[in-house]
């Protein structure tokens, strides 16, 4: 387990997905991934490879999928759980 | 562009149904045969002769109002024919892929790789009797696919009764489908897109010359494609009469990772694909069938 926090995958998403308006210090653990961040299926596809190449982490079904991008805090935890690097 | 296109079945389920008994204790020709009458009522019909309207005024320009009502009777005809084959395919069991020695070797060359393989195909041909055939290739199959609930056509499996030999990919379902598409993909598994479709709004589809004009096609593929390094094959099923299906691998491209997530960084992957169908609707004029206006 390499140690995660809120702030680490907030930077990583920023910098990563286009979250133009929103305030980055108002998201909290239990904030949702899709509806409060406005993400969409082209942002799915991108926290996806963000998974594989920040932390080299794949995930295997969509079962699996449907909780890790719940919320932020269950992205935090996976990440934390399941990184390699 | 957002998308304009809705999936309702041409044919209503009683004509389905009845094709369907005439298959069963007709057989083939019995079914062409009611079909040649049955298209004739659908042809006839204003909003059938417009929806095809906007695809065959663009492939038949200099047509005048005979030659296009002409050119709606064959269009209709060949997708009737090919609806009634899955049909009997799924009744009956006939069918023949009749893909060339070349291309299987192809495909199973880009298998070998070990990245797994993105089919993308129209909706043109025989595009879902030949996904239900392919099995010259034994990895797993997905497609990506939205079923419409105004959609009556049934797949061959549905009428068979047997499992489907593909697994479905809802790209309207959580996170677009991507994360299955990913797992697919890191199975070594073949997964199949529509390139001619898209889902949501402009932002989600890259814009390509077809026919005379712009039409938005999905760009996600792509950057997946880029990402995972998988090949991408485009490939197109023509329908060749009677239950016979050829494949014909129009071309064969890595996507470049641009390092973007704009339809501009893989424009160039959708103008080849949208070159590849224009090639094809050139060749099979009557063997395109997006009944909806792609360029508005």
């Amino acid at each position: 387990m390499i140690a995660t926090s809120l702030d680490d995958v907030k930077k990583v998403l920023s910098e990563n997905l286009s979250m133009e308006g929103i305030d980055l210090a108002s998201l909290k653990e239990d904030s949702p991934l899709f509806s409060g961040l406005g993400l969409d299926s082209l942002d799915a596809i991108e926290l996806v490879i963000i998974l594989r190449k920040n932390y080299d982490i794949i995930i295997e079904n969509m079962d699996e999928g449907r909780k890790v991008f719940e919320t932020l805090g269950t992205l935090r935890a996976y990440i934390e759980t399941n990184r390699k690097k | 562009m957002s998308q304009n296109w809705t999936g309702k079945s041409l044919g209503s389920a009683f004509f389905q149904n009845l094709l369907g008994f005439f298959i069963k204790y007709g057989g083939r020709y019995m079914a062409y045969f009611i079909l040649y009458f049955v298209v004739i009522f659908y042809t006839l019909l204003p909003s059938v002769r417009n929806k095809a309207s906007f695809y065959l005024k663009r492939r038949f320009p200099e047509a005048g109002s005979l030659k296009l009502l002409i050119h709606t009777y064959k269009l209709n005809l060949t997708f009737g024919k090919i609806l009634t084959d899955r049909a009997i395919l799924g009744i009956r069991g006939e069918s023949e892929v009749i893909s060339s020695e070349a291309d299987k070797r192809l495909c199973r060359d880009l298998l070998a790789k070990g990245k797994g393989l993105i089919i993308l195909t129209a909706h043109c041909g025989c595009w879902q009797a030949a996904m239900s055939s392919f099995d010259f290739l034994p990895e797993e199959k997905y497609v990506i696919y939205r079923r419409s609930r105004h959609d009556v056509d049934k797949h061959a499996h549905e009428l068979s009764g047997k499992d489907s030999p593909v697994k479905f990919i809802d790209p309207a379902g959580f996170a677009g489908g991507s994360i299955e598409i990913f797992a697919a993909l890191q199975k070594k598994a073949i997964v199949c897109q529509m390139g001619d479709r898209t889902f949501g709004d402009k932002a989600h589809s890259a814009e390509a010359d077809f026919l005379g004009g712009k039409i938005g096609v999905p760009f996600g593929i792509y950057r997946i494609a880029a990402e995972t390094q998988t090949p991408i094959a485009i490939i197109f099923f023509p329908y060749k009469g009677k239950g016979r299906i050829d494949s014909v691998i129009s071309d064969v491209f890595y996507a470049q990772n641009r390092g973007g997530r704009t339809p501009a960084d893989y424009l160039k992957e959708a103008e080849k694909f949208v070159q590849s169908l224009q090639k094809f609707t050139l060749e099979y004029p009557y063997q395109f069938f997006n009944y909806y206006d792609m360029w508005k």
